[in-house]
């Protein structure tokens, strides 16, 4: 089990996966436009806080946001 | 670190602070609806994030934080040991408060935008080269120490710095004190400590003073003191023997915009035991005091006198204003 969080985007992006237990930073990478899929590893992460942020520094949050198992 | 983000928050929310070179947390705190602040950053330009209980929030990247113009405040006594680093800050000693200096190897610099330091407190530093320990058997160590008799008479000379160190006497030995050494324009050595009066552990000869540096790129105004004393030198001042050594003063180095205030810049040596005019511990030499700085508007006393002992004493040290 892998647990995941997808989906796409218009245009290059940087997405910052925070646990929302302990605010640590999961994951913080670039994607570019198109489908992104992130995996966070085989332990359940919980809720995580998703930021995306653009290259001109517009920026936008998700919390609550649950990964999905595959 | 003297940058901040400001704002005013409609809800409660947590508000997350991410440094955009390298991406780390840098802050991450709960703040309440209304205005917030968040201080302690550092100048690089940030992702913030507000994130509501529910979830819902918003960012924010390229955030520059705004210079702020923070203070240190020392008001109770403490011990400094190492370098003080408080670039940007405006520290002020206030209320009696007394900062030791405890470094005996190197000179402990202190850096800030500004530094006050209230009437009644002050920074003093009494712990340059150690005296003596007279069951050593030893002259206090170099640079600058004051010998020991090793002889029934137990008696020691005066450290040096900017000043040498007087001579200590007993009976009918004569050791000269220790040598003047440093620059009298950038002083960066601790006062050489006192010989020791020899066969009691409690005689030893007085610490030197310690080495203290501060630089500030805006004012240091002293209405309290600077004091890099040499110490007194112990023994038995009723007897003819044990007398110990008085410590050299140490070295006050001051780089600053402007210097005022009224109160005291000292660095004088420490006094030898004495007990008559032939058989007495030495003074310690002066220390060594240098300003540098555009504007000197200091009204207070300064002091780089020898301390008193066999003889002369120690020789005064040195003081000087480079504008």
């Amino acid at each position: 089990m892998t647990y995941k969080i997808s989906g796409a985007t218009s245009e290059a992006i940087r997405i910052i996966i925070i646990k929302e237990s302990d605010w640590s930073i999961l994951d913080n990478d670039t994607y570019s436009a198109g489908q992104y899929e992130i995996d966070l590893g085989e332990s359940n992460p919980g809720n995580v806080l998703a930021v995306g942020r653009k290259s001109d520094g517009e920026s936008f949050m998700y919390g609550n946001v649950t990964p999905v198992v595959s | 670190m003297a940058y901040k983000i400001s704002g005013t928050l409609s809800d409660d929310a947590r508000i997350i602070v991410l440094e955009e070179v390298g991406w780390s947390l840098e802050s991450n705190t709960e703040e309440s609806a209304g205005v917030y602040e968040i201080e302690g950053l550092d100048d690089s330009n940030k992702l913030v994030i507000a994130r509501k209980s529910n979830g819902n929030g918003i960012a924010y990247g390229f955030v520059t934080p705004i210079f702020y113009n923070a203070s240190v405040i020392i008001d109770s006594n403490i011990t400094w040991n190492t370098h003080q680093d408080f670039s940007g800050l405006d520290v002020v000693i206030t209320n009696g408060a007394i900062v030791t200096l405890n470094q005996p190897s190197y000179q402990i610099i202190f850096t800030a935008n500004s530094l006050t330091i209230d009437s009644g407190a002050g920074i003093n530093g009494p712990n340059g080269g150690p005296g003596c320990n007279c069951q050593s058997n030893q002259d206090a160590a170099a640079p600058g120490g004051g010998k020991t008799d090793t002889s029934n008479k137990c008696f020691g000379s005066g450290g040096g710095h900017g000043g040498t160190g007087g001579s200590g006497r007993g009976g009918t030995t004569t050791l000269t004190g220790g040598a003047s050494h440093d620059s009298a324009t950038t002083p960066t050595a601790r006062g050489g400590g006192g010989g020791g009066a020899n066969y009691n552990i409690d005689f030893t000869g007085g610490n030197g003073g310690s080495a203290f540096k501060a630089v500030c790129t805006g004012t240091i105004k002293i209405d309290g003191y600077i004091r890099c004393n040499g110490v007194n030198g112990k023994g038995s001042p009723t007897t003819g023997l044990y007398h110990g050594g008085g410590g050299a003063g140490g070295a006050i180095w001051i780089i600053a915009g402007d210097v005022t205030g009224n109160g005291q810049l000292q660095a004088y040596g420490g006094n030898g035991v004495y007990y008559n005019s032939t058989t007495a511990g030495g003074g310690g030499g002066g220390g060594r005091i240098a300003v540098h700085t555009s504007n000197w508007n200091f009204t207070g006393s300064s002091s780089v006198a020898g301390g008193t002992g066999y003889s002369t004493g120690g020789a005064v040290g040195s003081f000087n204003v480079i504008t």
